[in-house]
């Protein structure tokens, strides 16, 4: 029930928390809050039925905060360069990568474009935006399938052999890629043309657009949550720099 | 009625012509084939007859091509979509949206149409296809065939009186096939003029009213569908075409007793976060010098099975031998080759040599063998060519080579035909008979039924996750 409720969010609104929650969690210090605010992406994530990113994220973090607290241990000097400092990257970003979960498994890209469009942004904008929305699962599959080449062939980009030979494995991973790109940039463009994307006049859309209570509701609650947070995070920062913010 | 006039077409940045002086016409109703080799002209022909040409392709183009009367190069796209509708051969890189019912909408959305008028258009395209099952389902769920019907509901539901279709059938396996067929003859039934450019043109047997082939850009041969489908199998392999007819079963070259090569038993492989295994148990044996052709319908397991022999998944259960010794995946890679359906994913170099040398066993060392392999596969004389700017055939005999570069014991290859004309395809199988040849075992995963009677020494059907024993019969195939 609560994943149809999110799921059925207006697309304005979803793509509003996912920008705003990864520039909050940038933007603050405290590393309370920013964890407050992964934890928050990462139920959304659970609730849209990423678990296995979930899962994969949280054992990331547990492992860099175990080599983290290793280090504090044996080297106190390096920890904060190492394990500790990888720890925070992930989870003063980690609610960006969630939200970016959450926007795959949730976001309807037709009402999406539908939406952009009534809110009267140029088609110059909407078009090439709905392409790459549309790209995006296309190149992870092209991604998969070229790694397997790789792979069979002996050449694939482990650690290894980026160190021994970066240029050349980038190349091998690259080409193939960007050649796979176009071809199926070039297809899907005209598949959409041959079914009326250039069309002049004002589109309909099968979906009711527009903003209902529930996503003013959701809205409203997530923005103020948000700039709680940023008052909290400033009055934290305040307290601890002597009452000097 | 659609037609062309003198119509001539070269590509922007290309020297010769890709359409030369086709005039043809085709009646409101009547379905036209468009057949014969890779680089005919079909596709451009397609491309033409659906208004791309000349308003998304780049290039030159004379005469005209005639919708109702109407020049459609003096009509927009949007317009042109309302009557003329098109599919191409992939399907899943057609798909503009995520979910089954937004792409059937989203030519109604760019029409403008009314909401309600648009629901019952939706409605309609989806029953139409017996795809309303399928409404919200996205479409990176969708098999081949349900993809396939998906952008058939798609261009349905603009409600097009002429129908261009692009080689829909080369990704499809035959229960699919045999669905698009039903599919194109209800469209014919309900007066809809189609134009199919295809190779294999064996499932559209009895639909076809006439059939045009075409050679170096022009139309060399027009014929009435009964007397193209009377042709006898020899017949079009001399002509250098498609079989018209399949083999009701596999005929399989006299059996000689061979090495074990590659041997497994009981495979079981799981993708994670799958609830049931996508392979249960499978057992295959290959010799040395056999060419075996792995058939099923989309979904049996196949390439699962091709990437778990190869090494590229581990294995959840079961064991695989090769040359009798029990092998892990690891080892796995280093003995096999695997060549993917799609030969872009696999060339990485900027000259088709360096290609080859990148895969030969011993890279420091080349000793002539590179310009060898590239003479037997016929690109000799394509030896600097960028890999990606070689025709489809001659990347995927470029993908083969570079394999067999590495003189794997194991050569897998999957759906290596898909998309190939007669002469492509035959000059594939003769490949595989010289790497079998070698004494290496090679394995097929495909649907083409002419391709495995050209070269395969023996087939192996597969049905959910499992191979099961014998020949495969010829509905199989």
């Amino acid at each position: 029930m609560i994943r149809g409720f999110l799921c059925g969010l207006d697309e304005r609104v979803k793509v509003w928390m996912a920008v705003s929650v990864s520039a909050a969690a940038i933007y603050c210090v405290d590393p309370y809050l920013q964890a407050g605010a992964l934890a928050v992406c990462l139920c959304l994530c659970l609730v849209c039925g990423a678990k296995r990113f979930v899962a994969g994220f949280l054992a990331v973090l547990l492992v860099m905060a175990a080599i983290s607290l290793i280090l504090c241990q044996v080297s106190p000097a390096k920890s904060g360069f190492t394990g500790l400092g990888v720890f925070y990257i992930l989870v003063k970003f980690g609610p960006m990568f969630a939200m970016m979960v959450f926007i795959q498994a949730s976001l309807n890209t037709s009402r999406f474009l539908r939406s952009l469009e009534v809110m009267r942004v140029p088609p110059q904008w909407v078009i090439p935006l709905g392409a790459c929305l549309r790209f995006m699962p296309s190149v992870a599959a092209e991604c998969r399938q070229i790694r397997h080449a790789m792979r069979i062939r002996g050449i694939a980009p482990t650690p290894g052999r980026l160190l021994r030979q970066p240029l050349e494995t980038l190349s091998y991973t690259m080409v193939p890629l960007l050649v796979r790109s176009l071809f199926i940039g070039d297809e899907l463009a005209r598949a959409a043309v041959a079914r009326g994307i250039e069309a002049p006049g004002p589109k309909s859309s099968l979906h009711e657009i527009g903003l209902r209570p529930s996503d003013l509701i959701v809205a409203a609650v997530w923005s103020l949550g948000l700039a709680a947070m940023l008052i909290a995070d400033h009055l934290i920062f305040a307290a601890s720099a002597g009452g000097q913010p | 009625m659609i037609s062309a006039v003198d119509l001539s077409f070269r590509y922007a940045g290309h020297k010769g012509w890709a359409l030369k002086d086709v005039c043809l016409e085709v009646a409101p109703g009547e379905c036209v084939i468009l057949a014969g080799p890779s680089g005919g002209g079909k596709s451009t022909l397609a491309k033409c007859l659906s208004g791309l040409v000349p308003h998304f392709e780049k290039g030159v183009r004379a005469g005209r091509v005639l919708h109702n009367g109407v020049d459609l190069a003096e009509l927009a796209m949007p317009r042109i979509a309302l009557g003329v509708g098109a599919v191409f051969q992939n399907p899943r890189s057609q798909f503009f949206t995520t979910r089954v019912e937004d792409e059937v909408a989203f030519g109604c959305e760019n029409a403008g149409l009314p909401r309600e008028r648009m629901l019952r258009r939706i409605h309609r395209a989806l029953e139409r296809f017996n795809i309303a099952h399928l409404r919200q389902r996205t479409i990176f769920d969708l098999s081949a065939g349900e993809r396939q019907k998906t952008i058939l509901a798609a261009v349905y539901a603009m409600g097009p009186e002429v129908w261009i279709l692009d080689e829909p059938s080369a990704n499809l396996d035959p229960a699919s096939m045999e669905d698009l067929r039903i599919c194109l003859e209800s469209l014919k039934r309900e007066g809809k003029t189609l134009i199919i450019a295809e190779h294999r043109c064996h499932y559209l047997r009895g639909l076809a009213d006439r059939v045009m082939v075409l050679a170096e850009g022009r139309i060399v041969e027009v014929q009435g569908g009964a007397g193209f489908f009377s042709q006898g199998n020899a017949q079009m392999s001399r002509r250098g075409l498609r079989w018209t007819r399949l083999p009701q079963g596999f005929t399989p070259p006299p059996a000689k007793r061979r090495q074990e090569r590659l041997a497994s038993r009981g495979l079981r492989f799981r993708y994670p976060g799958e609830g049931h295994d996508a392979l249960q148990g499978a057992d295959l044996s290959a010799g040395a010098g056999e060419i075996i052709a792995l058939t099923g319908a989309n979904g049996a397991g196949k390439t699962t099975l091709a990437m778990l022999l190869c090494g590229l998944f581990k294995e959840r259960g079961g064991r695989v031998a090769i040359d009798g010794l029990a092998r892990k995946a690891k080892e796995r890679v280093r003995l096999c080759r695997l060549v993917l359906q799609e030969a872009d994913h696999q060339l990485f170099t900027e000259s088709a040599y360096k290609e080859l040398r990148l895969g030969l066993a011993d890279r420091g060392r080349d000793c002539g063998r590179g310009m060898e392999l590239l003479e037997a596969i016929g690109l000799g004389e394509k030896a600097h060519c960028r890999p990606q700017s070689l025709s489809g055939g001659e990347k995927q005999r470029l993908a083969v080579a570079a394999a067999l570069a590495a003189q794997p014991a194991i050569l897998i290859l999957d759906e290596p035909t898909s998309g190939l004309d007669a002469a492509n395809m035959r000059r594939m199988g003769e490949l595989l008979k010289q790497a079998a040849g070698r004494g290496g075992a090679v394995l097929v995963a495909t649907h083409d039924a002419e391709f495995i009677q050209t070269c395969c020494t023996k087939t192996m059907h597969m049905e959910k996750g499992g191979v099961l024993n014998g020949q495969a019969t010829g509905s199989q195939i």
